[in-house]
């Protein structure tokens, strides 16, 4: 049993002064002002794997000599400045421009205050004077444009100061063995680190047409950001931890749209239908030459942030003389086993062999594209019918071991997806020919597990969110038993899921399976009086 | 109560006014770390950071948990091979990866301190220096005996000193890490005890200086470093072997460096995986088949060879460490009686008749598949303090020194007195005897310098199992290709073992062949049909001493600085 008391303080200051006016056409809006937040932590922890009982959940029961305690503190605090002025001139020239300066107590002195302006322009068109012929067609247009810019400090509290940890030591003395404490510098501290700064460019409109019925949003921007904060991979032969660092730039180009229909037919019908989709891209720029690992992917200059990287694979060996022939990355790879593609060595040209340094390489993009999400309502008088759904276009999903892995550990089945699907001796070759999985072994597991392309596939999905239908009973007739209203539904949450995910995964549930996305079928009577 | 209503608000409107005057400090310094700027100014200090040293977390890739014995031939483990016994270590072999990783965390971490050391000039300080050169020596010398060659330096580096690294030759380190434990071994005194606290001494650094400097094939410097750890005089061989690995401490007088665990405070293995079934373990891994036919018999000779030897009984009449390392059916181990035999239905645990659980049946699919268990350093408690183990993870002790010395005296060809009487020493400690009294043990005597090798390298096994020692010697002597050229073998599946008993084949269906440097051929008792082949052991030409694979983004970081090993 673990008992933890967690204290958290946090003060936040602020003044606010806002001034507005109007004269004639104009109106203007100006606000500045001044924030500062500390924030202080401290926990404590006490716990024993040793209880005398197991239902009373209090630490005096515990064995007193298997006590542990840790505590811990830490604080961090930051101070901004900062202004805004808005303008409009007759509700058809939009002008406002901000203007922040924050100062991060993680951060050196010298390198804690950042500046982060933004401004943006707007132009409704649909209230000027020559659009009143279109009024009945167009109801809104506005046209904007506009610049943003933000900063970003989250990576741990000192990440500038080089620091001691302390932890203990087991010695033994005259006394026996006693708990000693120790020290040492585990992280690198680099102290020049700073704000990440990210900067949009934004045009896009709003239009609203043919009495409201149908809408539509578009957007297109530029995205820079600037000092990415990441952790950059050092020799580990320095002893230390990657450190945090301004690592380098990324750009991200995208567009937003969104489109909306609504109308009636008649007194008894209505319906409407909504879609949106997204795209983005996010290509690292300048790192400098550094490189940065992450599980499956790595960040590095040119390339998509966090592209897939590893083996190229070439199948499975099919025979024994088939391994032995070719560049492995175990020796004792075999038939049955994954077969890589051997794309370099030491001087630049295939050696002949697999391995980590020179044979892998980027194998993709692992963010998703093409987000979209919609919905569709169709109703009749009390009765209405709802759907919505939402997507990923286009990624690029990776096959996880949990997924895929038949032997991961002695006790856990196997994947349904494995079954008929893997090489065997006792396959005929030709079923052998045609099987995505490998043997089914332990003995080379250390070549089933790198990344490799060998288990990307197509992640892209549709997924039906919910469906709704509903009835509320007409109102003369409930007014006799003095209801309100009173209204009848089912709805299905998740009803279902396209994708290429192996069967019996969701391509919204993380790979460790811990998150279930639950279909739910909810029937449900609403009264009000 | 009104007035004091008023004042109270007055005192909180006067708090609110003076917070809001005063700005949020911005200069905040880590609460519960102190910075490194201003650290190691104090001889306490250093003796915390050095502390470092004695933490598990540098050798509990390595040494603990039996890792390194994981990848011999005396391990037997359920559905596992390992990346040196399978052949399928890669450059990201998850264990040498963090070796590499955490030798340099201590080197580093030594260099700190020593050059926080310049400005102290006491005798005390000496001591401290003396240490961090030692420690800084095990740690370097650790690296080249798996990667030979390694970047090296004894300074702090900066980044881009770091990122224009290259590799030192192994030699030259070699010559810097003997020079640091003669430095070590020149100021450290033979105890060295500071506020109650043991902390290493001469004879740490002697005893670790011999072993490097054995395994780097220096044998005028192992002999003479071990014969000075002998000549301390203050170690001496515990009288009971087995008790040795149940002692949690230096009491027994053989250890010489050891890392400390404790259950009460905190660090310990879970230890269920290498239990008996019946107790309540997983029987995961076990000693291998390969070192039970290995040891000889109570006259001194091998399995194949002694007329003491009755397969039907494998356990009887062996080399006392045989059952100190192996729980012997019949024997209790942790208040558990151990009996893989298919008709010992019932065992005795803490003198109850109850199911026997580790019996080869169809009844326990997973009891041990070699139908073994460990006994060595196992602890009754080990059932009652939730199947913990914290022992001490023994770095050195005195039997190695005893058999290093003989060891480097053969290979000098240098065969005297003194040789034969090292390995009797160990031998006859192993039957509860006097050196001297060759009719209670089977002493061996002196021989050619062949011979001799034959007969060290076979003890070295028998003493050292599950030890973390085999792992070296097998490459260090070549013999890794040997040890897996047979394969992990065991009894058959459950419905197959009753037969196999009435056929009178139990334990085994005959004696195994054992070759002269040791190793057992159970393959003819497999092609018969009689055993069960567990996993097959492959041999990797490129996992030889001083040729391990580099960490791969070391190399990949490096931009062609670090080339690794051949064949990596």
């Amino acid at each position: 049993m673990v008992e933890n008391r967690n204290e958290a303080t946090s003060i936040e200051k602020s003044l606010i002064a806002t001034y507005m006016q109007e004269f004639g056409a104009h109106s203007l809006n100006a606000m500045a002002g001044y924030e500062d937040y500390s924030y202080s932590h401290e926990s404590l922890s006490a716990g024993s794997n040793q209880m005398s009982l197991s239902g009373y959940p209090y630490l005096d029961l515990a064995n007193k000599n298997i006590l542990a305690v840790s505590g811990s503190a830490y604080e961090n605090a930051y101070r901004s400045f900062f202004g805004r002025v808005m303008y409009n001139y007759g509700s058809r020239y939009f002008l406002q421009a901000n203007i922040r300066g924050d100062a991060s107590s993680r951060f050196h002195k010298n390198y804690r205050w950042g500046w982060f302006p933004s401004a943006s322009l707007g132009w409704r068109v649909s209230n000027e004077k020559f659009m009143e012929p279109l009024q009945q067609w167009i109801s809104n247009l506005m046209v904007r444009g506009s610049y943003g810019s933000l900063g970003n400090e989250r990576i741990g509290n000192y990440p500038y100061q080089a620091t001691i940890n302390f932890t203990n030591a087991i010695m033994f003395g005259k006394t026996g063995a006693t708990s000693q404490s120790t020290a040492a510098q585990v992280s690198y501290a680099v102290e020049d680190i700073t704000w990440e700064s990210t900067h949009t460019w934004n045009v896009g409109f709003d239009l609203s047409m043919l009495d409201s019925r149908l809408d539509l949003t578009a957007d297109v921007y530029y995205k820079k950001t600037k000092d990415m904060l990441l952790s950059m991979a050092i020799p580990k032969f320095t002893g230390y931890g990657a450190p945090d660092i301004n690592a380098g730039d990324m750009n991200t180009k995208g567009w937003e749209l969104k489109l909306s229909w609504r109308d009636n037919i008649g007194k008894d019908w209505n319906y409407g239908a909504g879609f949106n989709i997204s795209n983005s891209k996010s290509v690292m720029g300048n790192l400098g030459g550094k490189i940065m690992y992450s599980g499956d992917c790595i960040i590095t200059e040119g390339q998509e942030y966090m592209a897939y990287y590893g083996y190229r694979a070439l199948g499975l060996f099919q025979s024994v003389d088939e391994a032995n022939e070719s560049p492995k990355l175990l020796s004792n790879a075999t038939a049955g086993d994954l077969k890589y593609k051997d794309l370099g060595g030491a001087d630049g040209t295939p050696d002949g062999k697999i391995d980590a340094t020179y044979d892998r390489e980027i194998l993709g993009s692992s963010l998703p594209h093409f987000l979209y999400g919609g919905y569709l309502q169709v109703g009749w008088k009390g009765l209405q019918l709802s759907a919505s759904f939402n997507g990923v276009g286009k990624q690029t999903a990776y096959r996880s071991q949990r997924m895929a892995k038949a032997l991961i550990n002695g006790f856990h089945g196997a994947p349904v997806d494995v079954k008929d699907n893997y090489w065997s001796y006792y396959n005929t070759p030709e079923k052998n020919a045609t099987v995505f999985y490998p043997r089914l072994t332990r003995e080379t597991k250390n070549n089933y597990d790198p990344t490799s392309d060998y288990w990307l596939f197509d992640g892209s999905f549709f997924r039906m969110k919910s469906v709704n239908l509903s009835y509320e009973l007409p109102k003369q007739l409930i007014k006799k038993i003095s209801f309100n209203r009173v209204r009848v539904f089912f709805n299905v949450d998740d009803p279902f899921v396209i994708s290429h995910y192996p069967k019996g995964w969701d391509p919204e549930a993380n790979s460790s399976a811990s998150n279930y996305i639950a279909r739910a079928y909810t029937f449900g009577l609403d009264f009000s009086f | 109560m009104k007035a004091k209503n008023i004042i109270k608000s007055g005192v909180l409107a006067i708090a609110g006014i003076s917070m809001l005057a005063s700005c949020a400090n911005l200069d905040l310094q880590p609460l519960t770390e102190p910075s490194t700027g201003t650290w190691n100014s104090s001889e306490e200090e250093v003796r915390l950071s050095l502390n470092d040293m004695y933490r598990q977390y540098p050798y509990e890739d390595l040494e603990n948990t039996w890792n390194l014995d994981r990848r011999t031939d005396d391990w037997a483990q359920r559905e596992q091979m390992y990346d040196v016994t399978g052949a399928t270590l890669t450059s990201t072999s998850g264990i040498f990866v963090n070796v590499w990783l955490k030798s340099y965390k201590a080197i580093n971490r030594c260099n700190a301190i020593l050059i926080s050391l310049e400005k102290f000039k006491t005798k005390s300080a000496d001591l401290l220096r003396a240490e961090a050169r030692m420690f800084r020596a095990m740690f370097y010398a650790r690296l080249v005996v798996l990667f030979g060659d390694v970047p090296f330096y004894t300074n702090s580096i900066t980044l881009d000193e770091a990122r224009n690294m290259t590799r030192t030759p192994k030699a030259e380190i070699m010559q810097k890490v003997y020079e640091d434990f003669d430095a070590a071994i020149a100021a450290l005194p033979i105890d060295n005890e500071v506020d109650g606290i043991w902390r290493v001494n001469k004879g740490t650094a002697l005893a670790l200086k011999a072993r490097y400097a054995l395994y780097n094939n220096e044998w005028a410097k192992a002999r003479d470093a071990a014969k000075a750890c002998i000549d301390l005089g203050v170690y001496k061989l515990a009288p009971d072997y087995g008790a040795l690995f149940r002692s949690k401490d230096y009491s027994n007088g053989e250890s010489i460096f050891i890392i400390g665990r404790s259950i009460e405070l905190g660090q310990a293995d879970a230890v269920k995986n290498f239990m008996c079934r019946t107790a309540g373990g997983a029987a995961v891994a076990q000693p291998s088949w390969d070192l039970l036919a290995a040891y000889e018999c109570t006259d001194g000779k091998p399995i194949d060879e002694s007329p003491l030897f009755d397969p039907k009984n494998p356990y009887n009449n062996r080399d006392p460490r045989c059952n100190e390392v192996f729980v012997a059916p019949g024997t209790i181990v942790y208040g558990t009686e151990y009996d893989p035999d298919p008709d010992a239905t019932k065992v005795m645990v803490n003198g109850v008749s109850v199911t026997n659980k580790d019996n080869k049946t169809s009844k326990n699919p997973w009891a041990s598949f070699a139908s073994t268990c460990l006994r060595k350093g196992a602890q009754d408690d080990w059932t009652t303090n939730g199947f913990f183990n914290d022992n001490p993870i023994i770095i050195i002790r005195y039997a190695d020194i005893l058999l290093m010395y003989a060891e480097a005296k053969i290979e000098l060809n240098e065969i005297d007195q003194s040789v034969v009487d090292a390995i009797n020493d160990v031998r006859a400690r192993a039957y509860h005897a006097k050196r001297a009294d060759v009719g209670s043990y089977p002493a061996i005597t002196a021989s050619n310098q062949e011979e001799m090798r034959l007969k060290l390298r076979k003890e070295r096994r028998y003493e050292f199992p599950w030890e973390g020692r085999r792992f070296y010697d097998l490459l260090r002597w070549d013999w890794l290709k040997y040890a897996l050229s047979h394969d992990y073998y065991g009894h058959l599946a459950g419905a197959d073992m009753p037969k196999y008993k009435k056929a009178g084949k139990y334990y085994w269906p005959g004696t195994p062949q054992i070759d002269e440097m040791g190793f057992a051929d159970f393959e003819p008792f497999y092609k018969a049909g009689d055993i069960a082949r567990y996993g097959l052991r492959v041999f990797d030409p490129r996992i030889r001493i001083y040729n391990f694979p580099i960490p791969a983004d070391e190399v990949t970081i490096s931009n062609g600085k670090i080339i690794n090993n051949e064949g990596w």
